[in-house]
């Protein structure tokens, strides 16, 4: 067989496996795309069979005037900064003490995943329930005032629930990432640093943290973009509220084309969020990978 | 080697061809509704065969499930060719419609709100201004469905909200008069408090809930409602410049003061079960909720408290007005079966009981009969004899009952005070009023 023959064989191979995948993405993804970058310059309601072109009108509003949009990003960014510092400690420190050998590891580690398998739907709304009608029940059975707060219906409490349960709700997937990186870090390096005298918190972050770095990366990336883009668990845990206090940037943009029927507006909106979020990730998937180091 | 790449490419052609024959079904879907929207308006000269035809109905109201589909069954033994199929959804019903125009796929009956979703739906609504049927509809109730003189909704139920008393602990409490000022409602509330009774359970929550407040509150200002809002709209004039706007202060911090528990938690069913249960004595809500309040106390006896909207007594009412609406679709391709549907709807026996007998609300149908419900019989009450309000909340800009009643769960929740809340209250209007141009 020649190799220019080989070649074209292994290009027919490539193209059959990954022209589907291709059309499926241009089709599902890529031409909506390109239709949003038109509707983001349109004054549409979403239904109307008359569609305005108004140029960069929509931007020009976004930028110049919209706090709630504002709002809601700044809500949105502390949000993530939350969950993401909780659940990556959180995680990795349950990581840590699930990859040691004792009778409950794999009880826990399956207890701690286990949410992260339930519809995050289904999750908003038992925990609404636990947050109102479970904590009163808890309050007049142990009359602590923690439990007569109104978690959901006051701005600051509201924020702590909302973050508490996304934590609650993802930290079993993290753990399970960094259980793999710590399991694939060979135990002689540890073993000849305890030789050399390193106690355990050196051998923890001289030694473990940096060759962990390639699924911290991981990690947070998932995070950082999950977090950005959080949607389910406001909508179903407080709809926004009280007020529009946990807005996200995403449920800003629903409520936009959805409930203000201002479509085009919301499409020129979201593809700002599109690319905020690009930036920030590719910031942070740079800044890490180059912190990366082979054992 | 060979045969697994050979297997790959069937695989991958397989896929490929689903993949084309799904853009070439969706595409030839595509002409399909074109091709009707053309053949719609011959469609009415054509005879109704008794061909089976389908109509998909989409609707919000989970309350009427049972109603609806008992309805449709009767029609389908009237009918034996049409099938009605009822589709109900509430939490994301908007979207979901849109999705459904956007795709091609118009259901021949949808249901929206009156007034500015007339202006939303025209494109799809069929204009029933010339259909007999529509004659024998309150013509109260056809207000909220004309644009530009032209009717484009069928008014299915006249709804009525204000304030919900429980007639037991009111007289427990020794309360002989109904109260129609905010002073005489605090007095109420003092004297129900006094007989260890908590007064009011707020369901706000509900954003819905305290655009209620907003409404009854705007709508005393009386004068001509479609000219203030044309005005404000316009920008010649502010929402804080109707001078009852400020009223909606008092009330809302008088219905705090005198409520247990958390308000902005305390969603629709939560509100509705305390008052039933007698937890509460007074729950601003509407008709809709005596069904859900009888299934927790069959027994239980309760009325409407007029609206207090200030301290004129006098202008306390009853906020009365049809604001569930069925569209037509026009490009639909059983338009001639759907109005058949709507002229049975609104004339046939069953149809005229309908609404009072099966939904348990009050019909627009001229000479309906009047539904067995507490509420409907105060409803009918006050528009013999007392004094009603229609739903002002028609003129608002689209999506400002939900970004209003939003900025009001703000005030309550103590984020932003009275100056405020009226700043945001005019700000968010202007904003709206300028997209929706």
């Amino acid at each position: 067989m020649t190799t220019a023959s080989k070649r074209w064989r292994e290009l027919g191979v490539f193209i059959t496996f990954v022209a589907p995948v291709l059309v499926l993405i241009l089709l599902s993804a890529e031409i909506p795309f390109i239709m949003s970058l038109y509707y983001s310059l349109t004054k549409w309601n979403g239904i109307s069979k008359h569609i305005t072109f108004i140029g960069l009108q929509n931007f020009k509003e976004l930028f110049l005037t919209d706090t709630d949009a504002l709002a809601s990003f700044f809500f949105t960014l502390r949000y993530s900064v939350a969950t993401i510092v909780a659940t990556n400690v959180i995680a990795l420190l349950l990581a840590v003490v699930l990859t040691k050998t004792f009778k409950l590891t794999s009880i826990l580690r399956a207890a701690f995943f286990v949410p992260y398998i339930v519809s995050l739907v289904i999750i908003g709304f038992i925990w609404k329930f636990v947050f109102s009608n479970a904590f009163s029940s808890l309050y007049e059975w142990t009359h602590w005032p923690l439990f007569q707060w109104s978690w959901l219906g006051t701005a600051d409490l509201a924020f702590i629930s909302v973050v508490f349960v996304s934590v609650w709700q993802s930290v079993g997937f993290y753990m399970m990432i960094y259980i793999t990186g710590l399991q694939s870090i060979p135990g002689e390096l540890n073993e000849a640093a305890a030789i050399d005298g390193a106690n355990g918190f050196n051998r923890f972050f001289r030694i473990t943290l940096p060759l962990l770095m390639p699924s911290l990366t991981v990690a947070l990336f998932l995070s950082i973009s999950n977090s950005l883009k959080v949607f389910d668990i406001i909508f179903t845990l407080t709809f926004g509220g009280p007020g529009k206090t946990t807005t996200s940037s995403t449920m800003d943009i629903y409520n936009e084309a959805f409930v203000n029927n201002r479509f085009g507006y919301a499409t020129a909106k979201s593809l700002m969020f599109v690319v905020l979020i690009l930036l920030i990730t590719l910031i942070q998937v740079k800044f890490f990978k180059s912190k990366e180091v082979e054992a | 080697m060979k045969r697994h790449v050979l297997g790959a490419t069937t695989a991958g052609l397989v896929a490929l061809s689903l993949i084309t024959a799904g853009c070439g079904s969706s595409d030839s879907g595509k002409t399909d509704t074109a091709n009707n929207a053309g053949a719609a308006s011959s469609a009415p000269q054509e005879s109704a065969s008794a061909k089976p035809v389908t109509l998909e109905l989409f609707q919000y109201s989970p309350e009427m499930t049972d109603a609806m589909h008992q309805m449709a069954e009767q029609y389908h033994k009237e009918n034996p060719n049409v099938t009605i199929n009822v589709t109900i959804n509430q939490d994301n019903y908007y979207p979901l419609l849109k999705t459904k125009i956007n795709a091609g796929e118009v259901p021949d009956i949808f249901m929206t709100g009156a007034y500015n979703d007339n202006k939303t739906y025209q494109d799809y609504s069929y204009d029933l201004t010339n259909e007999p049927f529509m004659a024998n509809i309150a013509d109260s109730a056809k207000t909220g469905v004309t644009l530009d003189g032209k009717v484009l909704g069928y008014p299915l139920i006249l709804q009525s909200y204000s304030f919900i008393y429980n007639k037991k602990l009111f007289a427990d409490a020794g309360i002989k008069e109904l109260p129609k000022t905010f002073s005489e409602l605090e007095a109420a509330a003092k004297q129900l408090q006094a007989k260890g009774i908590t007064p009011f359970t707020n369901g706000y929550k509900e954003w819905w809930v305290l655009e209620q407040t907003i409404t009854p509150i705007l709508a005393s200002a009386g004068g001509d409602y479609a000219q203030t809002y044309a005005d404000i709209n316009a920008g010649k004039k502010k929402l804080s410049d109707i001078k009852e706007l400020v009223n909606l202060f008092p009330l809302i911090d008088l219905t705090l003061k005198y409520s247990s528990g958390k308000p902005l938690e305390t969603d629709f069913n939560t509100s509705v079960s305390d008052f039933a249960q007698g937890k509460a004595a007074i729950l601003h809500q509407g008709s809709w909720a005596e069904d859900a309040i009888r299934k927790i106390n069959p027994t239980i006896d309760i009325g409407f408290l007029p609206h207090p909207v200030g301290e004129d007594g006098s202008k306390a009412g009853l906020m009365v007005d049809s604001n569930i609406v069925y569209r037509v679709n026009k490009d639909s391709k059983n338009l001639k079966e759907t109005l058949k549907f709507f002229n049975w709807l609104t004339t046939s026996e069953y149809g005229k009981n309908f609404v009072p007998k099966v939904v348990k609300q009050i019909s627009t149908i001229k000479d309906a009969p009047f539904p067995d419900s507490q509420l409907a019989k105060d409803t009918s009450e006050y528009l013999k004899n007392g004094k009603t309000y229609p739903w002002v909340k028609g003129y608002y800009p689209d999506g400002y009952e939900q970004q209003g009643g939003q900025i009001l769960q703000q005030y309550v929740g103590g984020v932003t005070d009275k100056d405020k809340t009226v700043a945001q209250l005019d700000s968010t209007w202007a904003k709206l009023a300028k997209a929706a141009q």
